[in-house]
């Protein structure tokens, strides 16, 4: 296996350690733990994580404006219920605490049995679970995607404008009903503590319906030109949506080229105009990977002026362009 | 099964995951995302390095909080808060009437904290049925063991990531269910001997 890598014991707390190097409004707690530097003195904190190898989620987003705390877990593997503790302790300053579980059974069992350790030393701690992957019929079921990164926004936006946890949840939970991602890849990534790829795909497949965790599409198909591929995808996403005027991310897996998610973004927006839908805000950029997987993932949510607002607040965070 | 014949047992299960990584990581890039092999070595590397002398139930503790705060992922919470809700039922020399009661408490937990049933294709598969065959066979042979693992092949999976691939996930034993082969194979022979 060839990667940028001394061991693959120390793949998380090493790529850590440089997180810390890079940005001087981070700190570092037991381990795994990023927190901000200047802690937030009101407001209800937020705090968010899963497995790492989805850079610059979740860490590159602690910043004001967005996250107080992000627990980084071992590549694609949830972390422990006591480091969720101990960014929920870090970042309660009185006001209350969020957590943003995105939808798999690690991540929430690990949370939420830290939510209830949290409550049972006197912290208040509300948490929401995103489930944005149209790929997976079974609402219930459903992953957490790139939709996530908005989610973190939008919640750092209200938590701003000094709103109590509950109405912070409420807003949330109203805002994910109209949130949609749907993933795609033509190349897998290789997982730096397996030294395995994801899966295997032949030169002319593609799969459609990606996680990202670097685990097999829903379907797997011959590939196609961007065009054709945008489509396959956005009728997958049209049949849960029939909003005109959209918010649209365009994200890529951690291993596009620019160059490509430019491409990609040109045909989504053709098609998007094809069917008179009007685009408020295009978020295009690396906000959600599965480390080099070769992909991008589609991401609408119906348009909402608190959203849209949100969307333009100011964030120190370097990754949320 | 003392405590010291217990703890040898569970310090046993690190050489265990080191062998089967790859066995472990195979199956779960199939209907997973690869990390079951080193999450469950990580997990019981860290159970061979800080879980030191006790009795039973202190030692079941130990690994339980030790697993919970190792492995991550879904079997983290469900393997370490499954021995941690185990030591609550141990004796302090463990014999084959009380694995049973172990095992039966062991599958409770799985099912309530994972929210499964049998035949869901995951680690309750066997887990479940363990209690059962020991009573039934005297034993825990790791062939018995295995077979309850093979049951969960041809199964479709309800559960966990393996249920994003549906009916594409049979064919495949479900990772879970051969990671508990290991550690209820590794009870078993604590008492057997």
């Amino acid at each position: 296996m060839k990667k940028l890598m001394n061991d693959r014991e120390s793949f998380l707390t090493d790529m850590i350690d440089g997180l810390k190097l890079r940005d001087e409004a981070i700190d570092i707690i037991e381990e795994t733990v990023v927190v901000r530097r200047d802690k937030k003195q009101s407001g209800v904190a937020l705090v968010s994580g899963g497995g790492s190898g989805h850079e610059p989620a979740h860490a590159g987003y602690v910043a004001e404006g967005m996250l107080d705390a992000a627990v980084c877990g071992e590549v694609f593997t949830s972390p422990t219920p006591d480091k969720v503790l101990a960014a929920i302790k870090a970042a309660d300053n009185g006001d209350g605490v969020l957590l943003i579980i995105k939808n798999y059974s690690g991540d929430v069992m690990n949370f939420e049995m830290a939510q209830e350790m949290a409550q049972a030393e006197g912290h208040q701690v509300s948490s929401v679970v995103v489930r944005d992957d149209v790929a997976i019929d079974n609402e219930e079921q459903r992953r957490g995607v790139a939709g996530t990164v908005i989610v973190h926004k939008y919640a750092g936006y209200l938590s701003d404008q000094n709103l109590p946890l509950d109405e912070i949840v409420e807003k949330v939970e109203g805002m994910m009903e109209s949130l949609y991602s749907i993933g795609m890849a033509i190349a897998p990534c290789l997982v730096p503590t397996t030294g395995e790829y994801g899966f295997d795909l032949d030169e002319d497949e593609m799969e459609i319906g990606v996680g990202i965790h670097g685990e097999k599409g829903i379907y797997r198909e011959k590939s196609e030109t961007v065009d054709k591929i945008v489509d396959r995808m956005l009728e997958e996403l049209f049949k849960h949506t029939d909003s005109s005027r959209l918010i649209v991310m365009v994200n890529g897996m951690g291993g596009t080229p620019e160059s490509e998610l430019s491409i990609a973004t040109k045909y989504v927006m053709e098609n998007l105009a094809s069917r008179n839908i009007a685009v408020s805000k295009l978020l295009v950029g690396d906000y959600m990977t599965a480390l080099d997987m070769q992909g991008f993932s589609l991401t609408v949510l119906d348009e909402d002026q608190d959203v849209l607002d949100s969307l333009e607040a100011k964030t120190r965070s370097k990754y949320f362009k | 099964m003392n405590g010291d014949k217990l703890l040898e047992q569970m310090h046993g299960l690190k050489s265990v995951f080191d062998d089967k990584e790859s066995e472990l990581t195979g199956l779960d890039r199939e209907i997973g995302d690869g990390d079951h092999g080193v999450n469950m070595k990580r997990g019981f590397s860290a159970v061979n390095e800080k879980v030191s002398a006790g009795s039973a139930p202190e030692v079941l503790k130990q690994t339980g909080m030790t697993l919970m705060s190792s492995i991550g992922g879904a079997s983290g919470p469900l393997y370490g808060f499954s021995f941690v809700k185990m030591s609550e039922v141990a004796k302090e020399e463990i014999d084959k009437e009380n694995l049973m009661e172990i095992l039966d408490v062991f599958a409770d937990t799985v099912a309530s904290k994972g929210k499964v049933e049998g035949g869901e294709k995951t680690m309750y598969d066997v887990i479940s049925k363990s209690a059962g065959l020991l009573r039934e066979s005297g034993a825990l042979k790791l062939d018995d063991l295995q077979s309850l693992a093979e049951e969960t092949e041809d199964m479709v999976a309800t559960k966990g990531r393996a249920a994003y691939f549906k009916e594409q996930s049979k064919g495949t034993i479900d990772p879970g269910a051969q990671s508990a082969v290991y550690i209820i194979h590794a009870l078993g022979e604590g008492v057997g001997k």
